[in-house]
């Protein structure tokens, strides 16, 4: 399976939950970070329900600074 | 009260809102964020680099409990991107409160009037509260008010650019036909600029490079502080009339002559 993450080709052997491959990039989710699949957000509480298929777009996002 | 700033009904001490980039670090953005006594500071949403995550969260030096967050749209180019921005936003820090700004040209990074109204009908049709950051132009921000957005946010100058209010008139006219909060957003240089802002009669001054560019940005957010302060109280208190011609301030009778 090939997922497009934050703008970068990824292959995965077997099909995963959103929260399985945010564990496996090791990002924490409860810490100001959000998730959008073929540019739709993901709700926290969908994460890890949510099978990701052949070809989607993963965009994991943070606050930084900024003005 | 009226030394309040109300923005979608929640009540702020500090009429200083204060970005979180381009400081030198961390410690310099938190303790000109105290000293300057701002309530509402600014955020970027980016990408986590997954390349490297060692990196510092800046939202471990925001105090939270005297801080709101104001997620911004910066960067983007059309409503679309915008909106997504802020939906993105509001889960990854539940507020939705937020500054949208849809970027119309690279140099001069003024808006793109025309995705703006777009991105802020859907925003607002979505229960944001949001905050645009616009140009001076009342009838743009007679049409952001009339679509429900929580406060208009026009340009005085372009963004970091320091060059201060270049347009007094446009801002007084703004100010005039705009009931809800009319907050400065970019061009402010100094803590004189705060002030004449201020003393216009603006709600509100949101500024980042400002302090965070200064040789030290933590003595220029108390200078902004106390600026944005006396703008204000001047605001209130009324300024006299300018006149050509002197007007004595001590009696002209009783003078001693020889």
């Amino acid at each position: 399976m090939r997922v497009t993450i934050n703008g970068n080709k990824h292959t995965f052997e077997r099909p995963l939950t959103i929260s399985e491959v945010l564990t496996m990039l090791q990002i924490a989710q409860d810490k100001g970070v959000a998730v959008a699949r073929n540019y739709s957000v993901v709700s926290k509480t969908m994460l890890n329900q949510t099978y990701l298929d052949d070809g989607d777009n993963l965009d994991i996002i943070t606050a930084t600074a900024g003005g | 009260m009226s030394n309040s700033l109300i923005i979608a009904g929640k009540s702020y001490e500090s009429r200083l809102l204060l970005g979180t980039g381009k400081y030198p670090d961390f410690k310099a953005m938190r303790s000109a964020h105290d000293i300057s006594g701002t309530q509402i500071v600014t955020v970027a949403i980016r990408r986590v680099d997954l390349a490297d995550r060692s990196t510092d969260s800046l939202l471990a030096h925001i105090d939270r409990d005297k801080i709101d967050l104001l997620p911004n749209t910066a960067g983007c180019y059309t409503a679309k991107d915008a909106v997504l921005t802020c939906e993105l936003a509001r889960e990854a820090l539940g507020t939705n409160l937020v500054k949208l700004e849809v970027i119309g040209d690279e140099k001069t990074l003024y808006p793109d009037n025309e995705e703006l109204l777009v991105a802020a009908r859907e925003l607002v049709s979505q229960d944001f509260k949001v905050l645009p950051y616009t140009g001076d132009d009342v009838v743009l921000c007679k049409k952001l008010e009339d679509m429900g957005c929580a406060a208009v946010m026009p340009l005085a100058a372009p963004i970091g650019s320091g060059l201060g209010i270049r347009n007094p008139y446009n801002l007084r006219i703004i100010l005039e036909q705009i009931s809800i909060p009319v907050i400065v957003d970019a061009g402010v240089g100094t803590a004189s600029d705060a002030a004449v802002a201020m003393e216009l009669g603006c709600d509100g001054l949101l500024m980042n490079t400002a302090v965070a560019c200064a040789k030290d940005p933590v003595k220029m957010a108390n200078a902004m502080r106390k600026a944005v302060d006396a703008g204000r109280l001047a605001f209130e208190a009324g300024r006299i009339e300018r006149k050509l011609y002197a007007t004595a301030s001590s009696p002209l009778e009783g003078v001693v002559r020889q």
